[in-house]
């Protein structure tokens, strides 16, 4: 048995000769050096090690599937190009041995290759035992170019307003995993994160998705207020795709985004959640009904109230419903267009009002597609989510202002900004809501430290220092942007740096 | 290298292929268990090639190292593809017949008057129900035995008119389908709501002269801030009396402002299932309307809940600054 394995070797020596000497005499490939893992001829650098495709989705199918493997031998099999196949017991060590990082893995994609260009997703996000097909090999993992901002004025069949949706989702989805993703390897390979000021912290964070389940309780305040920065921002750059919102006077833009703040932050780790114990947040971990106690006081008071009614009113009709992605962008845009927002001009109101009216038409058209027997009973159950979701956000803003007006911790400027109801704030406009609506569409690389409003009641405390995801910017050094090319450009980068180090 | 699993006892069939002794029987015309079987179907015209010298020894725990040598191994053992064997056996049964897609037409089942179990009424007569209140507050305002809480001028006025919905409204909560089989703590929910509709939302049916200068300020904000959203949006909507009805009842029972119980939110669904399907028997009926018009409509009548929370909010926040009880 040893004398085959060791002429296998041997042989398999000879063949890496031969190819190294065909890439040399045929080009000069930086994608010569071959798979640490199994000696095959690698496409790029995955999970922070060069490795091959086959590795790369071995690798990946045994962390989203939790599976455990036994070595039917003693635990030093061969692991080389024709028999990494026979040992995957030994093959998984390897892999961890050569240094693939399972937090690398971006759990909110396509667990089996990536969606083709123009094809929007199909089936709830949860559904864990697809059945596996061709898998991309895209080692870049970059996310099909867009055409851009559809006109959905001029195109009549309403699936294209879905379409849009959806694929605004899935970039901003994408924009959230890149950004999260980068700082978290960051954080744990300096060890030193801490560079947050102790802020104020929500019922309801922006949530991951559950492929991954969640695996400790949430027990940090600072990655809750840094999510929900990350998650604002980047609800500003989707408002901006939505059609009648940049025809708006800067009042308007302003009086929309701040109606629906609170309600982004609700909806998307609910819409994430899968089943009603818990309120599974963005940096895998979960908020259940009795768990807030473990936060301090201050943290407890806030979300004591707000996570079961969350869970009760808007998790449970999700999962009872089985929501559908589509189903989801749609509730997302009616609640985003509330044509009766205090303060709208006349205009806008119409405007928005027509806006919407596409949106109902389209969800009701998919509905009606997707199952026509009960479609006006699952219609209803849907639009009456945005009437429970905007009494919970009056109990997010009710929390958050008691908690400002006594002191109790302090609060973030830009969340009050976004989210806090200020009557003396009305007639000035807030600084970096301003800043953040007329700038393009790149997101600031340096954090955010907004300035503070004038005649502001509490003491309010700006972001001071450097961001994890300052940091990772500056080390970048390459703008993070939501459009799909300076993306790629961003992310080839990134890919470069990594090879260096 | 050379070493071989002995062969056991004659009684004991073992794999020709790989002289495993694990779910042997007869595939391929020789004994093999189902692992080389398996092995030997999926090989129908692949081609393996060795990378070492053809001649690796296949056993029940390495014959998965080289396939090349496998398939010889299955070849000189004497299995043979039988391929008119397998195409019989490969032939899906007569019996299954494409299924054809369902006709879209709507359900006979919708066409019948529902009824609710729960709430013990039919659907139509649960809407006949809102429209019985409404036309009723209607002749009411007519012959202005009510005073319009839109031309309260002071924190006396409003409680005057508060006091008398008192009554109308507990009234009404318990003449309501469903309210008998509530709790308690659920009932006063309801009656809060049923104020809050009777005072203010049914307010904005008459007409109104401009506002008082000597009103209260805070009562005169909320006044303004109930005629510029959900004033504006009635008159833009342009509902009938019907449509007005069903939209009352979505105030009174989807407003979810308080926290309630599992049975107070099973009638609540009840209510607004009955009165959609009431109202849209009624579009299809009346009006004639098409199936995303009618979607449309009811889409934009149950949105408007969410203008309503907003103003329930704002009037709890107003009758506390003014030190009324809600």
């Amino acid at each position: 048995m040893d004398y085959f394995l060791d002429a296998s070797k041997h042989i398999q020596l000879n063949q890496i000769d031969e190819e190294s000497s065909d890439d040399f005499m045929d080009l000069v490939d930086p994608l010569a050096e071959p798979c640490a893992v199994c000696g095959d001829k690698s496409t790029g650098t995955h999970y922070g090690v060069i490795s091959c495709n086959g590795c790369k989705g071995f690798f990946r199918r045994t962390v989203l599937r939790d599976q455990k493997f036994t070595c039917r031998f003693n635990k030093r099999c061969v692991i080389d190009k024709n028999f990494r196949c026979a040992c995957r017991y030994c093959r998984f060590q390897k892999c961890v041995q050569v240094g693939m990082k399972r937090e690398a893995i971006q759990f909110e994609r396509d667990p089996v290759g990536s969606p083709t260009s123009g094809a929007s997703l199909n089936g709830t996000p949860f559904k864990k035992d697809r059945s596996p097909g061709y898998e991309n090999g895209n080692s870049n993992g970059v996310g099909s170019n867009g055409m851009g901002q559809e006109n959905m004025r001029t195109v009549p069949q309403s699936s294209s307003v879905i379409d849009a949706l959806m694929e605004m989702e899935a970039r901003v989805n994408q924009e959230m995993c890149n950004r999260y993703r980068r700082s978290q390897i960051f954080a744990n390979g300096s060890g030193g994160s801490n560079g947050n000021d102790t802020d104020i912290q929500q019922g309801s964070d922006s949530g991951a998705s559950a492929f991954a389940p969640p695996n400790r309780p949430c027990t940090t305040e600072v990655d809750l207020n840094e999510i929900s920065r990350t998650t604002l921002l980047l609800m500003v750059e989707w408002a901006k795709t939505i059609n009648p919102f940049m025809d708006l006077s800067m009042e308007d833009k302003i009086i929309l985004l701040k109606n629906y703040a609170p309600q982004h932050l609700i909806l998307m780790p609910a819409f994430r959640s899968p089943d009603t114990t818990r309120v599974c947040l963005f940096n895998n971990t979960y908020m259940t009904r009795d768990n807030n106690t473990d936060l301090n006081g201050f943290a407890a008071f806030k979300t004591s109230n707000i996570t079961p009614r969350v869970l009760d009113e808007i998790v449970w009709p999700m999962r009872q419903l089985q929501m559908r992605e589509q189903e989801f962008v749609c509730l997302k845009a009616l609640a985003f267009l509330h044509p009766e927002a205090k303060g709208l001009s006349n205009s806008s109101q119409i405007m928005i009002r027509d806006a919407r009216n596409r949106v109902l038409k389209a969800l009701y058209a998919f509905i009606l597609d997707q199952m026509p027997d009960d479609a006006p009973t699952r219609y209803g159950n849907i639009l009456l989510l945005a009437p429970a979701l905007k009494a919970l956000t009056q109990l997010l803003i009710e929390n958050m202002t008691l908690t400002k007006f006594f002191g109790l911790a302090e609060v973030d400027s830009l969340l009050s900004e976004f989210i806090l109801d200020d009557i003396n704030d009305h007639s000035t406009a807030p600084v970096s809501l301003q800043q953040h609506l007329s700038s393009p569409t790149t997101l600031p690389t340096n954090g955010v430290s907004p300035l503070n409003p004038a005649g502001s009641v509490g003491s309010v405390s700006s972001v001071s220092g450097i961001t994890p995801t300052g940091m990772l910017s500056a080390t970048l050094a390459a703008p993070l942007a939501i459009h799909p090319l300076q993306s790629q450009d961003s992310i080839l980068n990134s890919e470069q740096n990594n090879h260096m180090l | 290298m050379s070493t071989t699993v002995g062969r056991p006892s004659n009684e004991i069939a073992s794999c020709q292929v790989c002289h495993s002794t694990e779910r042997t029987r007869l595939y391929f015309g020789i004994t093999s268990c189902a692992a080389c079987a398996a092995f030997f179907r999926r090989s129908d015209g692949i081609r393996y090639m060795c990378t070492a010298t053809n001649s690796c020894t296949i056993s029940h725990d390495m014959k998965f190292f080289c396939r090349a040598c496998r398939y010889t191994s299955c070849i000189r053992a004497g299995m043979v593809m039988s391929r008119n064997a397998l195409a019989t056996a490969r032939k899906a049964p007569n019996n299954i017949i494409p299924r054809e897609p369902t006709p879209r037409s709507v359900p006979s089942l919708e066409e019948v008057d529902g009824f609710s179990k729960i709430l013990n009424i039919s659907n139509g007569d649960l809407l006949k129900y809102y429209v019985k209140e409404v036309e009723s507050i209607m002749a009411q305002q007519r012959y202005g035995e009510q005073k319009n809480a839109l031309q309260v001028k002071s924190v006396n006025d409003l409680m005057i008119v508060t006091a008398y919905q008192e009554g109308t409204s507990l009234e009404s909560c318990f003449n309501c389908p469903g309210v008998d089989i509530l709790y308690n703590e659920d009932v006063e929910v309801v009656h809060k709501y049923f104020k809050f509709s009777n005072t203010w939302i049914d307010s904005l049916l008459a007409p109104t002269s401009p506002l008082d200068p000597s009103c209260n300020e805070r009562i005169s904000e909320f006044i303004h801030l109930l005629k510029s959203t959900l004033g504006s949006t009635l008159a833009q909507l342009n509902l009938n009396i019907i449509e007005y009805a069903a939209f009352k009842s979505f105030c009174i029972w989807k407003l979810v402002y308080h926290k309630t119980s599992i049975s107070m939110k099973i009638v609540a669904q009840e209510h607004y299932e009955g009165v959609t399907s009431a109202l849209r028997k009624y579009y299809r009926k009346n009006i004639k309307m098409s199936e995303l018009e009618m979607a449309t409509r009811i889409g934009d009548i149950t949105l408007q809940i969410i203008t309503v929370s907003n103003l329930y909010n704002d009037m709890a926040r107003m009758y506390h600054q003014t030190g009324l009880q809600l």
